[in-house]
């Protein structure tokens, strides 16, 4: 951000600007239609419009460009984005003006006037972009959603809680032994995950606010991969009690305190990484048919099918999109993982990663426009077509072990 | 009646290097190692110390014949010990999903609780779990490396042997000549 002055009057001279170097357009063209100007607002030390330009940008659905003022946009920016910041020093609140144009018909398509807290700025930016993606695209924006990661430094195991966009980073819980496997639930206010601080895993699921935690599955054996169901009373995890690894239900003891395990899936050696949807739907890896690839069944675990056909012989991390219609996961092939979409309508499976080297872990936004993923350590969002890939910089780790996106905004 | 083993392995600890399972690839266990132990100076030092550990090869959850007598040692202490406990932790080299390998080390880790089993040990005595690819003793750089991580420990929880240790550095669990007399493969391909 100190360069933001600097380039600012260096490409004055060309009409646009852009800084933020947390925010990296590493794949595709990003170049999407329509073509949307973001003007610097008048009085903004320019890290509102670097905002609104990342978060769109991200998206993928625009070709975005950020100019230094309106009378250098030319008509081939279909939409504009213009306004203006008024700052109280005595109160520390900022009021910002802001538009949507029609940059054609000159129409006003969005008119605001939005007051905040100076410290709460990107978040209050994050929901205005909500507003202007709506109101572009007809589809809620993702843009005030979280993050979760796990994380190790060091010797150091945390949970790092992030905006969508990697600012705002906190430490929800460190340890001195692995923690990974993130589920959040549908509020976004208890995460699940599995930590080794016994000595071997055990599932827990944690409030995020007030810090509380409690287990969920602490059987003889393993104790991994929860999914809450959709309701939050109960989760899938991943037990190893009766030999293998197999797929159970076990009661969220916010809600029923006994902590009995009804089995959901016995299909293979191995059944793991379940993931229930919103539709009722539960999918899973199994190595059913030898390696592992990826079923789907109802939740009382009755006929599953295979999933995953044609796409080779390692496919892992299914992981449903918020209203069920699709899915993500790992596809393996000579040795390159990569981040995968696979739409159950259709029956269309495509990558999303073209610069894919070891992706793990993908998650859809809570809109289910874009999904999540880390690749050798690294943070990516990737839109669901696969066109623009963002590397988030400013989550800077020795080593990712899971992340998930939060299931709402 | 440990001790008496222990007094009594002593004597032929050195004997345990010549043991024809010969290492795949043990260096560590290489009988140099002991020709140049000062014994004098270092009385209770094992002359072999062997890694309470059974190696897989990749992709691989069956016990290879070379492993079956530590195996059977372990199942038959714990037969003749009911109070000691072991907890069987799988681990595998770190190719894939973090929650596959853990399935994955969890297939090792019950291969080995049900040889123990199956030598003398009760179920109440053996605890399998997976650390999967999670808690990685070598650096998966190599193929030798990644051999070596697809492993299960045999840890004692409860009332181990004499002879029993875990090393200081890597935290894997060792047994000298007075439990184990044979030599540890370290990593199969």
């Amino acid at each position: 951000m100190k360069f933001k002055k600097l380039s600012v009057i260096l490409i004055a001279s060309i009409g646009f600007v852009y800084a933020d170097q947390n925010i990296e357009i590493v794949g595709g063209q990003s170049s999407g239609s329509p073509k949307l100007a973001v003007v610097n607002f008048t009085n903004e030390d320019g890290s509102i419009s670097d905002e609104i330009t990342n978060d769109l940008k991200i998206t993928g659905d625009f070709n975005v460009v950020n100019y230094v003022s309106t009378g250098s946009v030319d008509t081939s920016a279909q939409y504009v984005i213009s306004g203006t910041v008024a700052n109280d020093p005595t109160s520390g609140q900022t009021q910002v003006k802001y538009q949507l144009t029609n940059n054609l018909t000159k129409e006003v398509l969005l008119s605001q006037n939005v007051a905040f807290n100076a410290k709460l700025q990107r978040k209050a930016i994050h929901t205005i972009d909500n507003n202007i993606y709506q109101k572009l695209t007809n589809t809620p924006g993702a843009f005030t959603s979280k993050i979760a990661l796990t994380v190790k430094q060091g010797t150091k195991y945390s949970i790092i809680l992030a905006d969508f966009d990697g600012y705002n980073q906190k430490t929800l819980i460190s340890a001195s032994h692995p923690i990974t496997s993130l589920a959040w639930d549908k509020t976004g206010q208890y995460l699940s995950y599995v930590t080794y601080e016994t000595g071997k895993p055990v599932v827990y699921v944690q409030n995020i606010t007030q810090g509380t935690r409690y287990p969920v599955a602490n059987f003889n054996g393993s104790n991994s991969s929860p999914s809450f169901a959709p309701n939050s009373q109960k989760l899938a995890v991943t037990l190893s009690k009766d030999y293998g690894s197999h797929i159970y239900l076990v009661n969220n003891q916010r809600y029923t305190s006994a902590s009995s395990a009804i089995p959901l899936i016995n299909f293979g050696t191995i059944d793991t990484e379940a993931d229930i949807g919103s539709t009722g739907k539960v999918i899973f890896t199994s190595d059913h048919d030898g390696g592992p690839q990826i079923f789907m069944s109802d939740l009382n675990g009755s006929s599953p099918i295979r999933l995953t056909n044609g796409l080779g012989n390692y496919n892992t991390t299914p992981r449903f999109s918020n209203d069920g219609s699709k899915i993500t996961f790992i596809n393996r092939n000579n040795g390159v993982l990569q981040t995968y979409v696979l739409d159950l309508v259709t029956q269309s499976a495509y990558p999303v990663n073209s610069k894919a080297n070891h992706d793990i872990a993908p998650s859809f936004a809570p809109n289910d426009k874009l999904v999540l993923f880390s690749s050798d350590n690294n943070i990516y969002i990737s839109n669901i077509t696969g066109t623009t890939q963002t590397k988030l910089n400013n989550l800077n780790f020795g080593e990712i072990i899971d992340q998930r996106w939060a299931r709402n905004n | 009646m440990k001790k008496l083993l222990a007094l009594v392995i002593a004597g032929s600890s050195l004997v345990a290097c010549s043991s024809n399972k010969a290492p795949v690839e043990a260096p560590v266990a290489s009988a140099p190692v002991v020709a140049s132990a000062p014994v004098a100076s270092a009385p209770v030092e094992a002359a072999v110390a062997n890694h309470n550990s059974v190696y897989f090869a990749f992709n691989k959850y069956d016990i290879q014949d070379q492993y079956a007598d530590l195996v059977k040692t372990n199942g038959s202490f714990l037969a003749a010990n009911p109070k000691a406990k072991v907890q069987v932790q799988g681990n595998t080299d770190d190719i894939g999903s973090v929650e596959y390998n853990l399935s994955l080390g969890q297939k090792r880790a019950d291969a080995v609780k049900k040889a123990l089993i199956a030598t003398g040990a009760s179920k109440a005595q053996v605890e399998a779990t997976s650390n999967g690819k999670l808690k990685a003793k070598y650096d998966n750089t190599t193929d030798a490396e990644r051999a070596k991580n697809r492993r299960s420990d045999i840890m004692y929880t409860a009332d181990q042997p004499t002879g029993y240790t875990t090393d200081a550095t890597t935290g894997l669990p060792m047994v000298d000549g007075s439990v184990y007399n044979g030599t540890v493969a370290e990593g199969v391909q």
